[in-house]
Order: C-alpha cells, then structure tokens, then sequence
C-alpha cells in the first residue's frame, strides 16, 4: 500500500524536470518565422536619362512622393538660350527652367505615367497660360530669384488649398530644377500669401512626412 | 522484529532508484541544456548566413540594374526580375517588383502571397531593406524587402518609389536544422547512458555501509551486542558506522554491568537461601522434640515453645520456597518430563497430602500427557492448598482437555472453591512475588511465594495460568455463586517442546 505512494512522490520531482527539458527540446527546433528586420541601406540604382540630361518633376502614388526623370532636352529644346550645363546657366535661365519645370509640374503627368498610377495633387489649371516672358502677368505660374538669391515659386492658386504632400511636391520641383541636390530653400508664394522658406530635403526621399516649418504668410502683395 | 520484514526489500532499491534517477536528472539537464543551446547558436548561425548572404546578394543584384522613371514597361521589367533571380544566393529568388500601381515578377504570379503586409510597409515606409522569416504551409520562406534610390547632386540619393522583393524557400536550411537536431540528440543519448554508470556505483558505495549498519543492528537487536562495522573511509557514512561502533560498546558495558549486578543479587538470595537452611535443619529438629515435650511444661512456655516451632516451619518452607524462586531466576529449573496419567497424578498428590476428603474431584480417566511429575505435583498442591487455605469447603478439581486454535492438544485443570473469591483489584497481581490478596492473609501460613513458583512451573511446562472468579451458574446452588478459580492449561505434549 505505501509502496506505490512512495514511489509517485519519488518521481513527482523529475516530472516537471523531464517537462521543461523536452519542451525546451521540442520549441524552436523548426525554423521560426520573425518579425520584419532591418537590414541595411537601400539599394542604389542608375536612372536614365543622366543626371545631366534629365528634368525631375514629383508626383504621387498612394501617398507617397514619386520622382519622374523627363528628358531634359525635351523640356529646353523650345528655349533659344539652351545651355549645355544647368550649373553654369545665368540666373536668367535658371529662373527660365524653373519656370518651365514648375509649369510642367501643374500640367500633371502625361498618360503613360498616369497609367502606372502617378497623380499631381494639385488644382486642375483651367487655362494654363503659355509660357510667361520677362515680367508676365501676375497669375501666371513663375520661378524667379529674389534679389537676395532665395528662389522664389508664384502659383496661380491658393496655397491653403494644397495638402502637405502637393507643397512638397512644389518644393522639390523648383529646388530640384535650381541645382542638381536640390538643397536650396525655395519660397512659394500663392494668391493668397507666401510660404517657406523651405528645402527639399533630398535624402529623406518619401514624401509621408510632412512639410517642415511652413506657415501661410496673408501679408505679401 | 518479524514484522518489519515485508518492507525491507524495497529499501536498497528506493535509494538506489532515487540515486540513479538524480545523476541521470543531472545528466539529463546538463546534457540536454549544452545539446539545446548548441542547437539553437548552430541553427541560428545557420539561417544568419543565409540570410545575410541572401540580403546583400540582393542588393547587389538591384544595385545593376537601371530604370527609367517612371517605370511604365511590366514585361521589361519582368525581364530585368527574371535576371536578378537567376543570380539568386544561396538559392534561386522569386523577385518581385512594385512601382506606382505597377506589379511585375519573374514568376508567373505578379504579387506574392508569402510577403506579408508587416514587410510591405516596413520597406515602403522606410528607406531602408527589411527581411522577414515566413512560415506558409508549413514551409519557411525568407522574404526580404529592397526599397531602391538613385543619385541626385554629391551624396545625395533620391527614392525612385521602386520597391524590389525577394522570396527564397528556406528548404535547404530546415534540413541543415534537421541534421542538427539529429547530431544533438545522438550527443545526449550516449552521454546520459555513460551516466548510468558512476549512478550505479555511487548508489553501491552508499548502500554497502547502510547495509552494513542495517545487519550490524539486527544482530544487536537479537542479543550480540559485541557487534561492530567495520570503518571505512572518513565521510559520513565512516562518521555514522563509527558512531555505532561507540554507541554498541556503550551498550556492552550497560548490559554486561547490568547482568552481573542482576546475577550478583539472585546469587546473594540463593546463597542467603542456602546458608539458612542448614541452622533451619537443626532448629526444626530441635522444635520437634521442644514440640513433643511441651506437654510437660507450663502453660505460658509450652505455648511459646509451639509458636517458636510453628515459626520455624514457616522460615523453613519459605527458605524453600526462595531457594525454589533463585533457580527459575537462575533458569536452573529443568523440566523432567514422563508420560503420566493426568487424573492419577493428581489423585496422588491430594493422597499425600491427605486432602482427599476435603476436596471434590472431576478427574476423567485416560488423559495422558506429557509432565514433569514432580512440578505438576507442587502446582496442583499449592493451588489446592491455597483453596483450602482462603476459600473453606467446596473445593473443586476438575481436570478435562481443549484443542487449541492452532490443533495442539490442552490439558485443563480448574481449582475452583467457594470462598469469597478474589477482589477484582488484586485479580492482576495475584501471582506476584509476596503479594498478600488481603491485608487479613499477613499472617497466613503461605511464603507468599506459592502462586509464583506455581506459575513458573506453569510457565515451564509451556503452559498459562490465570485467575477468576467462578461465574454465577457455576455449581448448582446459589450459597456458592462465588468463590475463586484458578485454571491451568498445559500443552499435552509439554515435554516434546524446548522450554
């Protein structure tokens, strides 16, 4: 009677042992899936056309800013006074290609880009002007260099209008059409008041996060 | 003694099996931690390399290729995939490509099922590469998300909104986990059988000094106590075997100390006895004859001369009786044993002593048994003759036989009288040494040694003895419904067995 009493009470201390080892056996011993790790920088490709040769417009694709490379030579050819190099360009014409970009920009992107899903975000222009000469009407969409050398960007639209994503995508049109890094601060200036300034900021490349120390300035004219 | 016996088996076994269990819990823990951990820095070091090797192999892959932005060509793009996955390491890739709302893969399918949504917004929302292990159906997969940038201007890189995914089946390093766990279960096994072995011998160094220690007690519980261990060694077990040892000499000496003041007191008695007895011998002859004269003196010193004799007597039977006591104490006493006719003997010893017609018999004819005449004679005179002392008239001998449980023949003999019987508080001490029944009996004519030494003939025959008074319905009239009886019962074949 006390015999098989005494003997599961001897054994009961080498239960709980022999459970923990084979369960420690037992997990992990299969492949486990994880979480998403982090695993080093991006992978750096070549886009063409060349960075010399190419004009970089931002749109959008679900929420995020997506650069386009159009041929420059495309976008310069109508201008007579075409340089061969953006970086030694006379302020004039910097100010020209700007112009042109940032109307390229409001015009929206051509079917082929529309078809893979890209978007402006910004107001439909119901006539967009040509482009403008030297001192063109007020509306008309512009870039020019303000005599302390900021660049400044006029739209034909109010600028309250615009999400965070469609000014960032103004912003790094004209910054990235003044030079090759877009690092300059561009200032944008609506109809119903100014902007910035403010950078591209190139290295953080999506445009989720939102513009940094914009706030609308009611009191140009 | 006889009745621990049944678990004394299972003892050396339940240590043994506790011991044996506990190295192999030790060995079975310390075995199984070392084969698990290992494992586990091996199988990991395993799926590292893989997947390691297969991020930066991936993003050297990506970082060949070039785009167009916007990327508006699927099939081109499926082409450039389909490169990519070729040059696979460390095994072939499906790689998947996501622009815009553009899909491309070099599969068949354009979207994988295997990257999960965690991994999808981990790479888009981040500039960095991501991988994470998925296991579907049963089958691990490594998926690894490559968000792609290009140059703009010194140093700085711009998304180009091209995300690249890698799936590879982890088939190849769930074997190389398999033959692990194979090599770390063929690691323990032995080591937990070599661990049977010093289990075993250290279960046998402990248990030969127990055992040791367990037969040097039995011996000393029957008697020897000159038992001794052997010391051996200077653990605890030497510590407890020479605890023993002291311990069993103490008992030696107390015992032996005590035996020989116990045989120096019956000594003493018996030579006290024996001394008497020969001044006892000239007096009584002397009283005789003072006895047989006292006629012839005056009143007042005939009646002392006869109460001198009469107290003579007395000292003599009870020297007799003491010298009687001192040689069943001394285990002198040798039982003689013939085989007599139970009623015959009896018979006899009411003849001589004349007490025939005092005593009622019930002797039935033709019981034999096996007795000591001789002490058979001095139980029934004394029993008798204490009935004829303290009980009167009436006393009754009646002498029948009685199987007992076992089937070994009784010879029953019952003494009974009609006297007050017995105080139910003096029934336990009735056979005591000098124990008086009443204060009134102090002068009685018995040693007060009578029922003692009636009881170690008993005894010697192997047989009991035992007092009570007579039930009611007991004789047939109600004048006598009390009255003492003292009932014997001997083995018919007292002599066949070893006193």
């Amino acid at each position: 009677m006390t015999r098989p009493g005494r003997h599961t009470r001897a054994a009961t201390p080498f239960l709980p042992g022999a459970v923990l080892l084979s369960a420690l056996l037992l997990t992990g011993c299969d492949i486990q899936s994880t979480d998403a790790i982090d695993a080093g920088d991006p992978a750096t490709i070549q886009v063409f056309p060349s960075r010399e040769d190419r004009t970089l417009l931002f749109f959008r694709s679900g929420g995020a800013l997506m650069p386009i490379a159009r041929p420059s030579a495309y976008e310069t050819m109508p201008d007579l006074s075409n340089p061969s190099n953006p970086s030694d360009r006379p302020t004039t014409d910097a100010a020209t290609a700007g112009t042109k970009t940032l109307v390229a920009l409001l015009a929206g992107p051509l079917p082929a880009e529309r078809a893979v899903g890209l978007s402006d975000g910004l107001p439909d222009l119901p006539d967009l002007p040509d482009l403008p000469g030297e001192g063109g009407r007020d509306r008309s969409p512009r870039v020019e260099l303000t005599k302390d050398a900021r660049t400044l960007a006029t739209l034909p639209f109010a600028l309250s209008s615009l999400d965070d994503l469609a000014v960032r995508q103004v912003i790094c049109t004209v910054a990235f059409a003044r030079d090759a890094e877009g690092g300059e601060p561009v200032v944008l200036r609506g109809t119903d008041g100014t902007l910035g300034p403010a950078g591209c900021d190139a290295d953080i490349d999506l445009g989720v996060r939102p513009r940094p120390a914009l706030r609308p300035d009611a009191d140009s004219s | 003694m006889k009745g621990l016996r049944p678990g004394r088996p299972a003892t050396p076994f339940k240590l043994r099996t506790r011991l044996v269990l506990a190295f192999l819990l030790v060995a079975v823990v310390s075995a199984g931690t070392t084969a698990t951990l290992t494992f586990r820095e091996a199988r990991n070091s395993v799926l590292r390399t893989a997947q390691d090797t297969a991020v930066s192999s991936f993003r050297e892959q990506v970082q060949q290729i070039g785009v167009g932005l916007p990327v508006e060509d699927a099939d081109a793009l499926s082409e450039v995939l389909r490169d990519i996955a070729r040059k696979g390491k460390p095994h072939t890739w499906i790689v998947f490509a996501e622009y815009g709302t553009l899909r491309a893969s070099s599969g068949t399918s354009p979207t994988s099922t295997v990257i999960t949504p965690e991994l999808r917004r981990k790479t888009v929302g981040y500039p960095h590469g991501s991988f994470e292990r998925v296991v579907k159906d049963g089958v691990p997969y490594l998926t690894i998300g490559m968000p792609t940038v290009f140059k703009v201007g010194v140093g700085g890189v711009l998304s180009t909104g091209l995300v690249l995914y890698a799936v590879m089946r982890m088939d190849q390093e769930q074997t190389q986990v398999d033959a692990l766990i194979t090599a770390a279960r063929d690691g323990a096994v032995p080591g937990l059988a070599i661990a049977l072995l010093p289990a075993l011998l250290a279960a046998r160094s402990v248990l030969r000094p127990v055992r040791e220690l367990r037969r040097a007690a039995r011996s000393m519980g029957s008697g020897r106590f000159d038992t001794r261990i052997p010391v051996r060694g200077s653990d605890e077990l030497a510590d407890l075997a020479r605890t023993f040892n002291e311990s069993a000499g103490e008992i030696e000496r107390s015992v032996d100390e005590l035996q020989r003041a116990e045989a120096r007191a019956r000594r003493f008695a018996a030579d006290v006895s024996h001394e008497l007895r020969t001044p006892l011998a000239g007096m009584l002859a002397v009283t005789e004859v003072l006895d047989e004269d006292a006629g012839r003196l005056d009143p007042d010193t005939a009646q002392a001369v006869r109460l001198i004799s009469a107290e003579t007597g007395k000292l003599a039977v009870l020297v007799d009786d003491l010298l009687e006591i001192s040689r069943f104490d001394a285990r002198a006493a040798e039982l003689n044993t013939d085989e007599v006719d139970a009623a015959e003997t009896i018979a006899k010893t009411l003849q001589n002593r004349r007490w025939t017609d005092q005593v009622r018999t019930e002797l039935p004819a033709g019981i034999r048994a096996r007795l000591d005449p001789r002490r058979f004679d001095i139980v029934v005179a004394n029993l008798v003759g204490n009935a004829l002392r303290h009980g009167g008239v009436g006393v009754t001998v009646r002498l029948r036989t009685r199987d007992r449980e076992d089937g070994t023949g009784l010879l029953v003999m019952e003494v009974a009288d009609r006297g007050p019987g017995i105080r139910p508080e003096a029934l336990p001490h009735i056979f005591d040494r000098f124990y008086k029944a009443e204060a009134a009996r102090t002068r009685s004519t018995g040693s007060g040694l009578g029922l003692a030494i009636t009881q170690e003939n008993v005894r010697l025959h192997g047989g009991t003895i035992h007092a009570a008074n007579a039930p009611r319905e007991h004789a047939g009239d109600p004048a006598a419904a009390t009255g003492a009886v003292f009932t014997v019962e001997i083995p018919l074949n007292a002599g066949e067995e070893p006193a």
